[in-house]
């Protein structure tokens, strides 16, 4: 176990240096540079080549990769040119309403997903599998954008029941203090995360159901109920662990489209407008971060798995 | 003259619910207010542009409209404030000093400050905080060019051989050469904002002196100032910038833009607050701003191009709709030093031809719904303004097809509506295709343009379309907005930086006097396409330094004719304002980004 | 890039899978005895002959823009009214569904021989070799999808051909690892062996018995890598990282309908959103029943 934690944690650093090096390479590489999109048309070119000066951008490409790397290690994000902080700042301020969004729909869609996935599994191409299978593939078939687009036509347009787009706060108290903005949000993920939740439970729960164990279960005589709550249940543990290491990426680095469409200003939001802007610092340290997370993310499942499940050997 | 690119379509903003203090306008009086009035009112910000630098010396990343004119401008107020209510003028009566007297063929200026000034620490605004300002502005450039925003290499300060406080109220400064007086004011003077002297201090915890008077140390006071400007959290707290001389100090910020001024009792101009609270709000789009329009829940707000046609409900909803047109050039640019496109562009017939192809009439009235002008010329023509000649008024190259299709053809073009033109006849005579243009050259061009800004996306498609109809083949290539200003830059033809032919990012917004020495003049920041003529050279040299009234007009009128640019039509700036706010003068001031919360009040 | 890919957790794990007559007739028996997979490639068929073969019975005008015609509603001259540039409605629905459906395809196509390309030299060779090259996977893989493609997007001017590379650039890894997997299970069997032992060349061993042992879960997974490029090709074009006008995408024209929510401009809205459902259904569609089909298989040895 703990060479084997040793191991995962060596590539975990590996598949981290990797990345920053794809992306330090890609803003670097490529011509044009971040100055002149940053300073603005009206930029000089004493100013251009002053400002590049200043950021290290007229030195070798590997030693602005190590100087980076290294204040990297000093804990230091990088500077934000356009928005004059730190992207530390910018990420403290963003983060905690990302994760409010993501974790509020990752509730729902596990409280309502995996309970729909069973239910499928037990009832087997009867209605109700036809019909949850059916509203799953039109879940997870639906552009992300589009159901926003609906979601805000019917419920803030049309009906006017809703606001039409979240808190627009600068702290998680403001977006906690408007619920009825983050309905449209999170509902937009959930139904999404709750097609696919569903899906994954009911073939984890097929698979469970054939199982050697359930069978004697059967044989011995115990209810379908008793046989759903004690086995079926225990082992759906499992793939819930999974879901949730595989969002905690979205948990911090939040969900950019749902984002995008409802103008909620988490970490999503703030990658987008980076992107549009060239803010390099802010789309290397946010690309960073979301790899981070998903090499974490799947660590965490990956443990968490072999000590929910005995039969799975981490070695 | 000097621009600020618009950043996305439109900007300004909104009020939050606030509530009235005093029915009148009056001054001072933010302590007692009967319970239950507003005593805050609110004003949205640009999208995405929340102002982000409060130090008035701002460095070229930050220098935007809504970190300079509706941010500090309220609380630091420049030595000769413009615009004029929505004239494109110096307002004398908001200005910290008298109309600068010129002597000595032009040489010399003598600045009297006005004595009704003061720091909000009780010290007077005078000369030595000019001479202080200006020491810090030539060690921030001296340190690096980028540090001032709107610093031109040879211009001020580098343009003056000295300046001297002459009296308390007096600064005087001699000019290394002769200048046009009404550009040196407007587009030189209005650049300095006097600064406290109680920042002339090293460190927070140091005492303060005359540092600045010294170049090393006018730097270390500079990087002090600059260092604590970084530090965006502490803008509310750092008792520094709670020394101002406008009408409003700043009471909270979040980095994010959302922030709160108060009334500055000390404010010695006219107009005293009369709503004691002021509140910016941040927005992340135009779209998100627009929901709170919609939703009334903001006083003054601003309309986005697309969402016009919905003006009449907005005046249903509770506000006066403001529209006036911005003091903006909206412009095509074409690259001179393009390997391909080059030799084409420098030719005046070809520039004249797509000049003719701008359907102004068709965009102003269906991407603006009538909100906007045409415009044909390198001054705008509103608002109504001191400047604009009769040409411009009147226009040079209106829409016409058949124009553009004879100018092609009786330039040895082979013009073949829906294909691609080519070059039959070479050659530099009158009736051929002009120098450097060999025989097959095709008229084909690509446009970069800014994508997420639809009026512009929609007028360069308007405009393909429009060529196409005499072979003028466009090819559209959208981007982000800032992607296309990257890549919109001055180069040489062997350059790969030089790969652009046609590029679209809106407009230049146009300070106070529109002439033309970043944008049109050679080597100018602002001429990315490279265009450079020795008599529009000649021209501009004579709007910043010669003595002829009239040298304006000369300049205008032949920048018309040789369109280094194509023009595309001026929109209005759409500001709403609730109904129950009223200003002194009128609310279309907001349309040119002249943020004045001071002259407001509410009616109920 | 909705939620979590959970498609290669829920696919079934490959067990022992022998070479066998009338597996095509299995699969194919599988196949149509799922009638979503019928509907699916029947709404295949549809969307492709709609957006294809359309134009040539419905002409419109996708080039040239009109401006006094802009944002009509619809009419029996425009079934489904014009937007902001005064195109028809029907006809750019078309015509985006053609830019649609070529980057889906062709970027799946590239991925999966990339995939198998990348998948099979690791897993063939081995060693240094397999955990450099898996490595890499692992790194490019774990690089937030919609985070690299915009970063990329705003770097490399967008057209047909840059949309289709982006998006298989970062869509091969999943095909790399599967054919891996199929290759290393592949390499210890007995008849690979003999024929290395024989002296048969790499090259032949991999093309003789690894193609057609891995090839349904090649298909599978590239099936949904069709549904999953056409969905971050509409993404892209939402965000503004698409194509430029005059060439049309579904995600661009629901981008532009956008600032018209308030409106009521519906057909806006509507037609381009059910069209990029459609079409990423019916891939689902196919691809579950491919899965299904190939799962058949797994369970017949």
């Amino acid at each position: 176990m703990t060479s084997y934690l040793l191991r995962r944690m060596g590539q975990t650093l590996v598949v981290l240096l990797g990345v920053s090096v794809i992306v330090f390479a890609l803003t670097h590489l490529l011509p044009g540079g971040p100055a002149r999109a940053i300073l603005g048309i009206r930029a000089t070119p004493a100013a251009i080549a002053a400002f590049n000066h200043a950021n290290g951008y007229d030195t070798p490409v590997y030693l602005q990769y190590f100087s980076y790397l290294s204040s990297l290690l000093h804990g230091d994000l990088g500077f934000s040119y356009t928005q004059n902080q730190s992207v530390a700042s910018l990420l403290a301020q963003d983060i905690p309403k990302s994760a409010y969004l993501s974790l509020l729909a990752l509730v729902i869609s596990i409280v309502v997903g995996l309970p729909l996935g069973i239910a499928q599994a037990v009832r087997r191409n009867r209605f109700l599998d036809y019909a949850v299978t059916t509203g799953a593939f039109l879940g997870y078939s639906m552009p992300v954008f589009w159901l926003g687009l609906l979601l805000i036509t019917w419920f803030a347009v049309d009906l006017s029941l809703l606001p039409p787009e979240a808190p627009q706060t600068a702290t998680l108290a403001g977006a906690l203090a408007d619920p009825a903005a983050m309905v449209l949000p999170v509902a937009a993920l959930a139904i999404v995360s709750i097609a696919s939740f569903s899906r994954f439970m009911r073939s984890a729960a097929i698979e469970n159901l054939a199982q050697d164990y359930i069978r004697t279960a059967r044989a011995k005589g115990l209810t379908e109920r008793t046989i759903l709550a004690r086995h079926l249940l225990r082992n759906a543990l499992l793939p819930i662990i999974t879901l949730i290491g595989l969002s905690i990426p979205a948990l911090v680095a939040g969900n950019l489209v749902v984002e995008q469409v409802f103008n909620y200003p988490g970490v999503g939001l703030l990658f987008f407008n980076a992107a549009l802007r060239r803010d390099y610092p802010v789309e290397i340290a946010l690309t960073l971060l979301g790899s981070a997370l998903v090499v974490v993310g799947n660590l965490v499942a990956d443990l968490a798995y072999g000590v929910a499940d005995p039969r799975v050997r981490l070695a | 003259m000097r621009g600020r690119v618009r950043r996305g379509a439109g900007k300004t903003a909104a009020l939050l619910l606030g509530v009235l203090a005093l029915a009148g306008a009056c001054g001072g009086g933010a302590e007692s207010h009967p319970v239950g009035q507003r005593d805050t009112v609110t004003f949205a910000e640009g999208p995405g542009s929340a102002p982000n630098y409060i130090f008035p010396i701002t460095p070229t990343q930050q220098f935007t409209t809504f970190t300079i004119q509706q941010f500090q401008y309220l609380m630091y107020r420049p030595l000769y404030f413009a615009p004029k209510g929505d004239q494109p003028v110096i307002d004398d009566a908001l200005s910290l000093a008298d109309e600068p007297v010129y002597s000595q063929n032009n040489t010399v200026v003598t600045v009297n400050l006005k004595t009704t000034y003061q720091w909000s620490d009780g010290e007077p605004v005078d000369a030595r905080d000019v001479v202080f300002s200006l020491n810090l502005f030539k060690a921030a450039i001296k340190e690096s060019p980028a540090n001032f925003g709107n610093y031109s290499p040879g211009e001020i300060p580098d343009n003056l051989a000295s300046y001297t406080a002459t009296g308390k109220y007096q600064v005087t400064f001699t000019l290394t050469r002769s200048v046009n007086p009404e550009w040196f004011t407007t587009e030189q003077l209005e650049l300095l904002t006097p600064l406290p002297l109680a920042w002339d201090k090293t460190s927070a915890t140091g005492p303060r002196g005359d540092y600045d008077l010294t170049p090393a140390g006018a730097k270390q006071v500079y990087d002090f100032l600059a260092g604590q400007a970084a530090n965006l959290s502490t803008y509310a707290t750092n008792p520094l910038w709670q020394v101002v001389d406008g009408p409003w100090r700043l009471t909270s910020y979040s980095p994010t833009g959302q922030l709160t001024m108060a009334a500055n009792p000390r404010y010695g101009g006219p107009y005293k607050p009369a709503i004691p609270n002021f509140e910016e709000l941040p927005f992340t789009s135009e779209a998100a701003e627009f929901n709170e329009v919609r939703a009334g829940t903001i006083d003054i707000g601003y309309v986005p191009p697309d969402d016009f046609p919905q003006l009449a409900a907005i005046k249903r909803g509770g506000y006066q709709v403001v529209a006036v047109p911005q003091f903006f050039i909206g412009y095509l640019n074409m690259n001179f030093n393009n390997p391909a496109a080059g030799p084409v562009f420098k030719q005046l017939y070809l520039r004249q031809a797509l000049q003719h192809l701008v359907d102004q009439p068709a965009i102003i009235r269906g991407v603006y719904s009538g909100y906007a002008i045409p415009a044909y010329g390198p001054v705008p023509v509103g608002p109504p303004n001191p400047y604009a000649s009769a040409l411009e008024k009147r226009g040079t190259y209106p829409y016409s097809l058949a124009a553009a299709r004879q100018l092609l053809a009786s330039h040895g073009w082979s013009v073949i509506p829906g294909g691609v033109d080519t070059c039959l006849n070479p050659g530099p005579a009158a009736d051929q295709c002009g120098p450097g243009v060999a025989r097959g050259a095709k008229l084909e061009f690509t446009i970069d343009y800014a994508n997420a800004i639809q009026p512009t996306a929609t007028q360069v498609s308007a405009m393909k379309s429009d060529a196409a109809r005499v072979g003028i083949q466009l090819d559209l290539r959208g981007a982000p907005f800032n992607t296309i200003l990257a890549q919109d830059s001055a180069c040489t033809p062997g350059q790969s930086a030089c790969a652009w032919q046609m590029s679209d990012f809106g407009g230049i917004q146009m300070s106070t006097y529109p002439t033309g020495d970043v944008l049109f003049e050679t080597g100018g920041a602002l001429n990315s396409g490279g265009y450079s003529d020795p008599t529009a050279d000649k021209l501009i040299e004579a709007t910043l330094y010669g003595n002829d009234p009239n040298a304006l007009t000369a300049y205008e009128d032949y920048i018309a004719r040789k369109l280094p640019v194509i023009f595309q039509p001026d929109p209005d700036y759409v500001a709403v304002v609730k109904s129950d706010l009223a200003t002194e003068g009128t609310f279309t001031a907001l349309t040119q980004a002249n943020l004045q919360p001071e002259r407001w009040h509410f009616t109920s | 890039m909705n939620a979590p890919n959970l498609d290669v957790l829920a696919s079934p794990k490959g067990g022992e899978v022998r070479a066998e007559g009338g597996l095509g007739r299995a699969i194919g028996r599988a196949f149509t005895a799922n009638r979503l997979a019928v509907l699916g490639v029947g709404l295949i068929v549809v969307i492709v002959a709609f957006c294809f073969l359309g134009p040539l019975l419905y002409h419109t005008d996708q080039v040239y823009t009109n401006l006094t015609a802009a944002n009509l509603p619809p009419s029996a001259a425009h079934p489904l009214g014009t937007d902001y540039l005064g195109y028809d409605e029907l006809g750019r629905l078309m015509a985006g569904g053609q830019s649609s459906i070529e980057v889906g395809l062709a970027a799946a196509v590239m991925a999966s021989a990339i995939g198998v390309a990348w998948g099979a030299l690791a897993g063939y060779f081995g060693g240094v070799v397999d955990a450099v090259m898996m490595r890499i996977v692992d790194i490019v893989l774990s690089i937030p999808g919609l985070f690299i493609l915009l970063f990329v997007a705003t770097i490399i001017p967008p057209t047909l051909g840059t949309m289709i590379a982006i998006i298989a650039l970062f869509a091969w890894l999943i095909p790399a690892r599967l054919v891996r997997g199929e290759v290393l299970s592949l390499r210890s069997r007995e008849y690979v062996q003999a024929v290395r032992v024989m002296g048969g060349r790499g090259g032949r061993i991999m093309l003789r018995h690894l193609i057609p042992n891995a090839i349904g879960v090649i298909v599978v997974q590239a099936t949904f890598q069709v549904a999953d490029a056409i969905l971050i090709f509409a993404v892209l074009s939402y965000l503004g990282f698409g194509l430029s006008s005059p060439a049309a995408s579904w995600g661009e024209m629901l981008s532009s309908g956008t600032p018209y929510l308030y409106d009521d401009y519906w057909w806006l809205i509507y037609p381009p959103g059910v069209a990029i459902l459609l079409i990423v259904l019916a891939f689902n569609f196919v691809g579950d029943a491919l899965r299904d089909a190939l799962d058949v298989r797994l369970r017949q040895t």
